[in-house]
């Protein structure tokens, strides 16, 4: 009963009630491209029904991705349906339901095992002698759930997910930041946030908040966008770390010089990246580097996803989506695919596991390694010159 | 997706069953062995096949038939049915008609083409000669043949069957079915050699002395007991032996006008009823005793009242009356019937001064048969009882020359056919036991039933009469030679079948094996089984199987306890095998690459996506797929991720999951390790460790489990032929733990070969556990 009050308060909160039946959500949501029983308005309906329970048999409950790209196309301003989705969510885990963490639970458990003890990782064994870090500094480099990525993924699709983490030192290192790196860094709760699991997420928001205030940085810097936006909510939910959250490649592009491209190369947004940009997108590529990059999603004049929102999700649906848009990046003769998300990357790798995909001329690279990469080549030519 | 209750436990028929999910388990009863199943000589599981024939399952009936019966057409006709006798159902409405229905199979598949018997090469360099080609000799040549030994049978007349084709007429037994039969048995690579003579032709000591290393004498009874009276050798009478054989092997057609038969036995009703067929017009029985104490089956005697014989009981020949060289006639005394002889039958006495005079112009004389051991006269190692029987030595069942053996009537005096069949199970195995130098097994007994016993009776919930046998009109038939009985139809035979009351326990029909070859089910005996037939760990067993089309399950009812009056449950066993979560697979190929029987492929779906499939005729059920799956796509019907949670979700410290396979084949070593741990650990079986994916193992770290132990076979052991998809997935488990600065060692491997090594060599039992 009192899940009902609370969710019919949320209802109220977020304005989710004060729909025109515009149907603008529904144009760019990528969950109702490919599931007919999903809208945001079918949730709110059903969320709102004298049943809400039918929520968790029908599945919609875990539907949304929580990608947020149907409140940029809302004409409310107000409207917060992913905030709505996620208290509901709350409700109903609150009552014990569990949620479906994909990849089988496996990084959830990780995440809980983080939140649960007091733990020394042995995270940071991908630094080499020639990377500079620091405990202490005024910029934090949060590396996020790479090291366990590394293990869980690496091998399954061929690609060392630790290179992220160490093309972001080597970044900073070439302007001359030596990052603080936190060995005992946990995840940063926003799948725990996003599928209800408050007190799970409470506890790492807690651990991270605590770890970084006590670095004394003024800057943190991600090469995750699921990170950076959950970090960038930390002081508004509580706790608060005292810094400016910025997506690494944004936060240098002033300081590493534009990449002249070899290969006709678009870009795969994710749906968190937008909001920490300082500009916007194409404000970013036109500065990283020389020649033209195109995003995706303007070449095809929608938004373009994953599809997973974290591990919130992945299935033959979100299988769907990546398979269209590597299709619709061969078609335009791209050779070369950069993510922003690590998550984006793990899960176009399991996309293109197949063998007609690996004998494709698409070669997808995350944006921070390929920069990291390319910066190198080109500072290590200007000694050279 | 069929729904799973989760794990279950419970009580099954005698067996220990671990199905699918981690801790189904069904547990112990001593097995019962049903009436008919403990009456049956040969050892028949006769309920079994009644079963199986109640579902339509012929083929499946009349091979459970055959694991003892070489001659199910012939034992389907003439067998005295002691099962019948004993049949649970007797006491209501009537015994299952249990003989018509084994003829009705055999029929069943004859009609359907026959039988093709695979020929046999001999794998062992040892010879045995069989003397004698009745059902004793040919069931144990079979038996030995079917080992590996090379067997002769030598066959004294010039037509295979023994008492079969001498003794017993065909309007009993068809001739082209005991030829049938004879031959389905010789075709596995038996040599016959008929028209020789042992002792006249061939002696035992020529037969050793040419390199036949076993001699086997199962020449049968077939010496006539004579009537001691005067008149014995007129023309005009004859011992029934003999005027069986001269009109079912010699063709002979005639017999008299006026028959006279003595004797109260089967061979005196199958003397009448031929003379009848030989066109007398008067057949007469004369028994010395009453009609409840005759030995023919009354169903014999009803058949042969109904052709016209007529029965006259309490006379005794007295002497045979003679006219110009040939009988004449009998004279008879009455006889009274007084206390019990030795053979339990009340004596008859002769009441002087009764005699009377019966006429005749023939006189057959069914007074009984002994051996006829001329043949063997004066042989090395032959001693002769005083009931003119071969004396053996009971456990050895060889004569006192080592390599010579003897069996069936030769040894018991006249016995039934399936009595001479179970003879002939008995003596192969003492054979092969000689040959081989091992210990016979079957010493003290060749039925495969252990003599639990049977307590409790069920009851039948409707009454059902027995669906009479189909036969021919008594009057048309009693002039012809022509089968009397005829087969039941399919409709009438399940119908008849399903009249069983299902005594005892589980049917030990194993109609699982050939399914489940121990995939869906690992089941082990305690207490009863039965030895020397199954493999103990290869089966389930299942109350009526009626097993779907699809040959993917096992359905019926499960006899939850005999004791308890017969408690059903409903139950469904199916396969564990793979299935796909079309809405969750994401074509990424792992479980592809992870199957080792090539069951699972990634294929594109008609709008192009990529989609994994199973093949569960290929599917084994070994869950590497399923171990692999990024996404939880590929689960496995009965043992699904969210069993095994479910069962997972009470433990807590220590869990130590086992493979099922790897307990039934080092149990010592197992309950060793078992006790070397601390009591609260929690034992979890899987049907294979390499099933326990990374994700299952991280999830139970995150909840309240510190330690997780996995008893598991190695690459070589392992029933499925790779531990890969378990090493990998500790492997990186044990990375994650190290990454999070936890013991990496809280995830462990107890492996086989070496924590169960020792031990596991010694039973010299690793061979079972591979593919």
């Amino acid at each position: 009963m009192t899940g009902k009050k609370e969710i019919e308060r949320l209802a109220k909160q977020m304005r989710v009630q004060a729909c025109l039946d515009c149907r603008k959500c529904e144009e760019v949501c990528p969950i109702c491209r490919d599931n007919s029983e999903f809208s945001p308005q079918a949730f709110v309906k059903l969320a709102l029904s004298p049943q809400p329970e039918r929520l968790v048999s029908s599945g919609l409950l875990w539907a949304c991705i929580s990608c947020g790209l149907c409140r940029s196309a809302c004409p409310d301003e107000q409207t917060d349906f992913p905030e709505f989705v996620r208290g509901v969510r709350e409700t109903f885990v609150k009552t014990g339901q569990e949620p479906p963490f994909g990849h089988r639970g496996m990084v959830s458990a990780v995440g809980r095992l983080q939140a649960s003890g007091d733990l020394s990782q042995k995270r940071l064994s991908w630094l080499t002698n020639a990377t500079k870090t620091a405990e202490s500094g005024d910029v934090l480099y949060f590396v996020g759930c790479l090291p366990y990525y590394d293990v869980i993924f690496s091998e399954r699709i061929k690609k060392r997910l630790t290179q992220i983490a160490l093309a972001g030192v080597r970044l900073l290192n070439s302007v001359g930041i030596t990052p603080v790196v936190l060995p005992n860094e946990v995840c940063c709760g926003s799948d725990f946030y996003w599928m209800g699991d408050r007190q799970t997420a409470q506890s790492l928001f807690a651990k991270n908040a605590e770890l970084i205030r006590r670095s004394g940085a003024k800057t943190v810097v991600v090469t995750c966008p699921e990170c950076g936006s959950m970090l960038r909510m930390y002081p508004k939910l509580g706790y608060d770390h005292g810094c400016q959250v910025h997506y690494l490649a944004d936060f240098l592009r002033k300081l590493i010089g534009p990449v002249r491209l070899a290969e006709k190369t678009a870009l795969l947004s994710s749906c968190r990246l937008a909001p920490l940009l300082a500009e916007d997108l194409q404000g970013l590529l036109g500065s990283l580097f020389k020649g033209e990059v195109h995003s995706l999603a303007d070449d095809l004049n929608k938004p373009v996803c994953c599809g997973t929102g974290g591990w919130l999700r992945s299935d033959a649906l979100t299988r769907a989506m990546q398979d269209d848009l590597l299709v619709a990046a061969m078609n335009r003769g791209y050779t070369q695919l950069l993510t922003v998300c690590p998550k984006c990357r793990v899960h176009l790798g399991f996309a293109m596991r197949p063998e007609a995909w690996r004998r494709a001329e698409l070669n997808v690279e995350d944006l921070t390694v390929f920069l990291s990469n390319n910066v190198e080549k080109a500072s290590h030519g200007r000694v050279q010159a | 997706m069929p729904s799973d209750n989760g794990p279950q436990e419970g009580l099954v028929s005698g067996f220990d069953l671990i199905v699918g999910a981690a801790n189904q388990r069904w547990s112990v009863v001593p097995s019962q062995v049903a009436p008919c199943n403990a009456a049956c000589p040969a050892g028949v599981n006769v309920k079994a096949y009644v079963a199986l024939t109640a579902e339509g399952k012929f083929d499946e009936a009349l091979e459970v038939v055959r694991e003892r019966i070489a001659l199910p057409g012939v034992l389907g006709r003439i067998c005295p049915r002691p099962c019948e006798e004993k049949c649970a159902r007797a006491r209501f409405d009537g015994a299952v008609a249990i003989c018509a229905l084994k003829r009705f199979l055999a029929d069943y598949e004859l009609r359907r083409g026959g039988r093709y018997p695979k020929r046999l090469t001999p794998t062992r360099p040892e010879k045995v000669a069989v003397i004698g080609s009745g059902p004793c000799g040919l069931t144990a040549a079979q038996d030995l043949a079917r080992s590996g030994f090379a067997v002769t049978i030598f066959e004294r007349l010039t037509t295979p069957g023994g008492m079969l084709v001498a003794a017993i007429p065909s309007f009993r037994l068809p001739r082209d079915i005991l030829e049938l039969e004879i031959d389905n048995i010789l075709q596995i690579g038996i040599e016959m050699r008929t028209g020789v003579s042992v002792g006249r032709d061939i002696t035992i000591d020529d037969l050793f002395g040419r390199g036949w290393d076993a001699v086997l004498i199962a020449a049968g009874a077939h010496s006539p007991i004579g009537l001691n009276v005067q008149g014995e050798q007129l023309a005009g009478v004859e011992d029934a032996l003999s005027f069986l054989r001269s009109v079912n092997l010699d063709g002979k057609a005639h017999g008299g006008k006026n028959v006279i038969v003595i004797g109260g036995g089967d061979s005196a009703i199958d003397s009448a009823r031929t003379a009848l067929r030989l066109g007398a017009g008067r057949v007469r029985i004369f028994y010395r005793r009453s009609r409840q104490q005759m030995p023919a089956r009354d169903y014999e005697v009803e058949a042969a009242k109904a052709e016209g014989v007529q029965l006259h009981f309490l006379a005794g020949p007295r002497r045979i009356v003679e006219n110009q060289g040939r009988v004449a006639g009998v004279e008879f005394v009455r006889m009274r019937l007084a206390e019990p002889d030795k053979s339990g039958r009340p004596r008859p006495v002769p009441i002087e001064g009764t005699e009377w005079v019966e006429e005749c112009d023939m006189l057959i004389a069914a007074l009984g048969q002994k051996p006829d051991l001329e043949f063997v006269q004066g042989q090395e190692g032959i001693e002769v009882s005083r009931w003119g029987t071969l004396v053996v030595d009971p456990e050895s069942l060889m004569c006192s020359r080592p390599g010579l053996f003897a069996a069936g009537d030769v040894v018991s005096g006249p016995a039934t056919a399936v009595e001479a069949i179970a003879a002939g199970h008995h003596v192969a195995q003492a054979i092969q036991a000689y040959l081989t130098g091992r210990q016979n097994l079957a010493s003290s007994s060749c039925a495969p039933f252990l003599p639990v016993p049977f307590e409790v009776v069920p009851e039948p919930s409707v009454e059902a009469k027995r669906v009479p046998v189909p036969e021919r009109d008594p009057e048309k038939r009693a002039r012809s030679f022509d089968e009397v009985e005829d087969a039941y139809s399919a409709s009438q035979a399940m119908q008849e079948a399903s009249r069983c009351l299902m005594c005892g326990s589980c049917l030990e029909c194993r109609q699982c094996i050939n399914l489940c070859d121990g995939r869906y089910a690992v089941l082990s005996f305690q207490g009863a089984g039965l030895p020397g037939l199954v493999e103990p760990g290869t089966l389930i067993k299942c109350w009526r199987p009626a097993l779907a089309e699809s040959g993917q399950k096992l359905e019926g009812e499960v006899l939850l306890s005999a004791q308890d009056g017969a408690k059903q449950a409903k139950a469904t066993i199916e396969r564990i095998t793979a299935h796909v979560d079309e809405a969750l697979c994401i074509g990424c190929g792992i479980c592809e690459e992870s199957c080792q029987y090539s069951a699972v492929k990634v294929e594109y779906r008609i709008d192009a996506s990529l989609i994994a499939t199973v093949d569960s005729g290929l599917c084994r059920g070994c869950g590497a797929c399923v171990a692999g799956c990024p996404t939880g796509a590929i689960d496995q019907f009965h043992f699904s991720n969210e069993w095994l949670r479910n069962a997972l979700e009470s433990c807590a410290d220590t869990v130590v999951l086992y493979c099922g396979w790897l307990r039934a084949a080092y149990p010592e070593a197992f309950e060793k390790f078992r006790a070397s741990l601390a009591k609260d650990a929690c034992f979890v079986q899987v049907p294979c460790a390499g099933r326990v994916g990374a994700s299952t193992l991280v999830w139970m770290l995150a909840r309240s489990v510190k330690r997780v132990m996995i008893a598991s076979c190695s690459n070589k052991l392992c029933r499925y032929g790779s531990s890969e998809a378990l090493d990998r997935a500790v492997s990186l488990v044990k990375s994650l733990l190290e990454l999070l600065g936890l013991n990496p060692d809280n995830v462990s491997i107890v492996s086989a070969e070496t924590d169960f090594a020792s031990t596991a060599v010694q039973s010299g039992k690793e061979g079972w556990l591979s593919r």
